[in-house]
């Protein structure tokens, strides 16, 4: 994903137009895809900037996700009437030109909403913005997704999915995992009341929302996407701890805005469903860590993260604790 | 064996020596988030190293005495899975890390069975020392993690 190599590839994909490369910098700081920043100018002088998203080499990375199933996704993302994307323009799906399969997408002129919240003065109308981004994200029309695209079969046949994913990541690992095998069960025993299914974002986060000047925000990086329950969004969220904090430390307040917005029921919807939700909603990116782990164990390298994210397994075995002792309250009030 | 320095002051110092000469050098971003990472990593490690051979022994040893309760608090046929998870435990003098982490692993095993098989017969007090015993396991994990958690773009 170097200056040359994407030079090579706009003169494969686009050959009439005459591209130029000015530079192609690698941008830090991302857990799972490298990422690069371009600016190319074409022959009839404009210039345009795209972000490109790629595959890391399996023995320096620890998330797996599939390229083909984002580009198919995104290319039906950019018709959804209810939130904008950066426009997916190229795929190279073979990574013969990139080195690895890669997407280029327009790159947008704005700062995320993670940056911008640094220095927000109003966090409540931050916090009310954002719940307006999922909303709009779980609003969105299943029809406009790609007949290709999978759909689970029923709400209940998800759930039972995501809850078997805590059993098939025990499954993987060379070592007992008390900690995710009670969570299960907890999980199977305690299983709400059906929603609607929707689209799911998967890494529903502010530094994961452009906020363009005067105009909509976009939402990126659609890799972990399903569909699914949409309160798997609203768990994934209040683990991500870059601070300024807009779930906590009023979890109420973040669910009735989102009620709000979406006419969700409040038993449907409200700090403990959320907690519920925070387990199903971070078990594939437990599943992708355990499994780093796991592949070290085994004596295979996964990069850094690979004995990193470690410190990410045992901080969600805390947060799945802290939901079944809230469910466990009522046996310690009997007790 | 040279036991001064330790392993975890070994490791320690390792962080010291990357952290002030090597990280400063580094023009690239991408590089010194990696080894930003690498000192996170070094720093569990010393944490582990002074303590997981007598944390893993403790726990087996805590986790052997509830599964056991459980069993004599079931009927038979609850009992069996607990006891088969129990007898595959081998506690023997060895202090070699793998063989350690083997017994805890399969300790492991007995408390998930000890547990399902007391929630299973809504033995509360027994559900509540499963509980609390895995909350021990994470209280340690965190301890090793000294308190940090991941953050991202």
């Amino acid at each position: 994903m170097d200056r040359d190599r994407l030079q090579a590839f706009l003169n494969a994909v686009e050959p009439d137009r005459g591209a130029t490369v000015l530079e192609c910098l690698p941008i830090p700081g991302g857990y799972s895809r490298d990422t690069a920043r371009a600016t190319v100018q074409w022959a009839d002088g404009t210039t345009e900037s795209f972000f490109l998203r790629g595959d890391p080499p399996i023995d320096a990375s620890v998330f797996r996700s599939d390229r083909d199933d984002e580009w198919l996704l995104l290319n039906s993302l950019v018709n959804s009437p209810t939130f904008n994307i950066p426009r997916p323009r190229y795929y190279d799906a073979t990574g013969e030109y990139l080195g690895c399969k890669c997407i280029v997408a327009e790159a947008i002129p704005a700062q995320s909403m993670f940056a911008a919240l640094q220095t927000e003065t109003d966090l409540e109308a931050a916090k009310a913005r954002f719940v307006d981004v999922i909303a709009s994200i779980h609003a969105m029309p299943l029809d406009v997704l790609d007949a290709q695209i999978a759909r689970p079969e029923s709400w209940r046949s998800h759930m039972d999915e995501l809850i078997g994913r805590l059993d098939e990541i025990q499954a993987g690992l060379q070592e007992s995992n008390p900690v995710l095998h009670y969570v299960a069960r907890v999980m199977r025993e305690n299983l709400p009341r059906e929603v609607p299914l929707a689209l799911v974002h998967g890494d529903v986060q502010p530094g994961n929302v452009l906020v363009p000047e005067g105009s909509a925000p976009v939402v990126i990086d659609w890799e972990f996407s399903q569909v699914g329950d949409p309160r798997q969004d609203l768990g994934y969220f209040p683990q991500v701890p870059m601070p300024p904090l807009l779930y906590h430390p009023d979890p109420e307040k973040f669910c009735a805005l989102y009620r709000e917005r979406t006419g969700m029921a409040e038993q449907d919807l409200n700090p403990l469903m959320v907690d519920y939700f925070l387990v199903l909603g971070t078990a594939h990116l437990q599943q992708n860590m355990l499994m780093g782990a796991e592949a070290v164990a085994q004596g295979e390298h996964r990069g850094i993260m690979g004995t990193y994210l470690i410190i990410a397994i045992t901080h969600f075995h805390n947060l799945y604790l802290n939901y079944t002792e809230q469910v466990s309250g009522s046996r310690k009030a009997s007790a | 064996m040279i036991t001064r320095p330790s392993t975890p002051q070994i490791l320690r110092d390792l962080q010291v020596e990357v952290e002030r000469e090597i990280l400063p050098m580094m023009p690239d971003p991408v590089s010194k988030m990696r080894v930003q990472m690498l000192l996170a990593v070094l720093g569990n490690c010393a944490v582990r190293s002074a303590h997981e051979i007598a944390w893993m022994t403790q726990e087996t040893a805590e986790i052997i005495e509830y599964a056991r309760e459980v069993a004599n608090a079931v009927s038979d046929d609850a009992r069996r899975p607990v006891m088969m998870q129990l007898d595959t435990i081998h506690v023997d003098d060895s202090l070699h890390l793998d063989d350690v982490a083997a017994a805890y692993s399969r300790a492991g095993y007995a408390l998930s069975a000890a547990l399902d098989a007391a929630m299973d017969a809504y033995l509360n007090d027994l559900v509540l020392r499963g509980e609390a015993l895995l909350r021990a396991r994470v209280t340690r994990e965190q301890e090793i993690a000294g308190g940090s958690a991941t953050t991202g773009r």
